[in-house]
């Protein structure tokens, strides 16, 4: 069987992208096991953790792999390349929030702080941390925030932020370490161990 | 991978940084109970991270595949793709593709059987002609013998003469005999001198005669000759 199957396990991200083009399902299946859950991740952290927008998101952005594979350049990692699209979309889609939001007057019911019943931070045990840390990311500027979410939530490293987001690999850090900081001071109060 | 400064935060303990860690950490903590707040914080952070991984709906993946049917109706069968992938894979050379390696196996083979057929057609033959050559020798010698018999048959009714049809006198049959036993002797060293002559066997002029020697007495016409002569 292994010489008639191709092992897609295997395969690289970019090695499946080709497939993809070609009309193989098997290779689309598994470049959405390993994304799909990671981008959900991310986009529910980027758009106001509301839930049924990132599901949205997820679909759009594998819709547009299927319809235009050929948008995606082989030269170029498939993860950072997924990861600056789905950046695109979050800011487009903060451009749109702005829009309605300056239509609306302030009055933008759309913009949610905090949707509680969407929380993902509020499905997992000890939520008392994971609270005061989203409150303390949400308090950061979005320039800081997102490269520590791609840093720590979604496992990039440096250089790939740096990709995704088209900036160089010291403003990265020092954006990184800007945001450690301010974490680590906010958070400092909560931990117990810090209280020693 | 490069390691970072969260990396060096996560996977160190303060008392084993280097200087160079130290100056590059005393941004964000200068002392050790910093050092293991932001540790901590961090593996705090890794753990909201796991635990915020959550799954795609999946009316979300339901509604892909139908996209992706209906943007390549025509894509060849999983199998059939599988197959072509692993005989035809892009990532090889030419030269190392199992298509390409089958089809030169069977271009080799198809090219040596011809010669393998010729060559068994060519020692068959061969025996056939030597067989041939063989019987044809058996039939020749056969016919050599044949042929003899014949001479030596044709020449037999000399000696089979009725002696009654003829009244001679003992001394000519005598004579008659000793020339006839002298030209059958004459007849077989002649054949014999010929072959010596001719070792290919081939008789080049005259066919040789049978010679028989009867005494000049006898043939009043050669003395003739002779007078005629000189």
């Amino acid at each position: 069987m292994r010489l008639i199957k191709p092992q897609y396990k295997s395969m690289s991200d970019e090695d499946l992208m080709i497939s993809i083009s070609k009309g193989d399902k098997r290779a689309f299946d598994e470049i959405y096991a390993r994304y799909a859950s990671a981008l959900l991740g991310y986009f529910i952290r980027m758009l106001w953790k509301d839930r049924e927008k990132a599901e949205d998101f997820v679909h759009d952005i594998f819709a547009k792999i299927i319809k235009r594979p050929e948008l995606f350049d082989p030269s170029r990692r498939f993860k950072t390349w997924v990861y600056s699209v789905a950046n695109n979309m979050c800011k487009n889609e903060y451009k749109k929030q702005e829009v309605r939001k300056n239509i609306s007057n302030g009055l933008d019911s759309s913009y949610p702080v905090s949707d509680e019943g969407a929380n993902v931070m509020n499905e997992v045990q000890d939520g008392q941390f994971r609270e005061r840390f989203e409150m303390s990311l949400d308090d950061l500027d979005l320039k800081h925030s997102e490269v520590f979410k791609l840093r720590h939530l979604n496992g990039l490293s440096i250089k790939e932020i740096a990709e995704v987001l088209e900036i160089s690999d010291g403003t990265v850090k020092s954006r990184l370490f800007y945001a450690t900081k301010y974490l680590a001071k906010s958070l400092k109060d909560f931990n117990p161990i810090m209280n020693r | 991978m490069v390691k970072d400064i969260i990396d060096i935060v996560r996977e160190k303990e303060f008392k084993s940084l280097s200087v160079e860690e130290k100056v590059e950490l005393s941004d964000i903590c200068t002392n050790e109970d910093e050092f293991n707040n932001l540790k901590q914080v961090f593996l705090d952070v890794d753990g909201v991270a796991m635990a915020s991984r959550v799954l795609p709906k999946k009316e979300t993946k339901k509604e892909l595949d139908e996209l992706f049917v209906s943007t390549y109706p025509k894509a060849t069968g999983v199998w059939y793709s599988s197959m072509l992938a692993s005989i035809v894979p892009k990532n090889k050379p030419l030269h190392r593709q199992p298509l390409v390696q089958i089809a030169a196996v069977g271009l080799l083979v198809f090219l040596t059987i011809p010669f393998l057929n010729n060559t068994s057609i060519d020692s068959s033959e061969k025996q056939l002609v030597a067989s041939d050559e063989h019987k044809t020798e058996e039939i020749a010698d056969e016919n050599n013998l044949d042929l003899l018999e014949e001479e030596v048959s044709s020449t037999s009714p000399v000696l089979d003469l009725d002696v009654n049809e003829f009244e001679l006198v003992d001394s000519d049959v005598q004579d008659v005999e000793n020339g006839l036993s002298h030209a059958v002797l004459a007849n077989a060293t002649g054949a014999t001198r010929g072959e010596d002559d001719h070792p290919d066997g081939i008789f080049e002029g005259e066919e040789v005669g049978v010679s028989y020697s009867i005494p000049t007495s006898e043939q009043p016409e050669l003395l003739d000759l002779l007078t005629t002569t000189f």
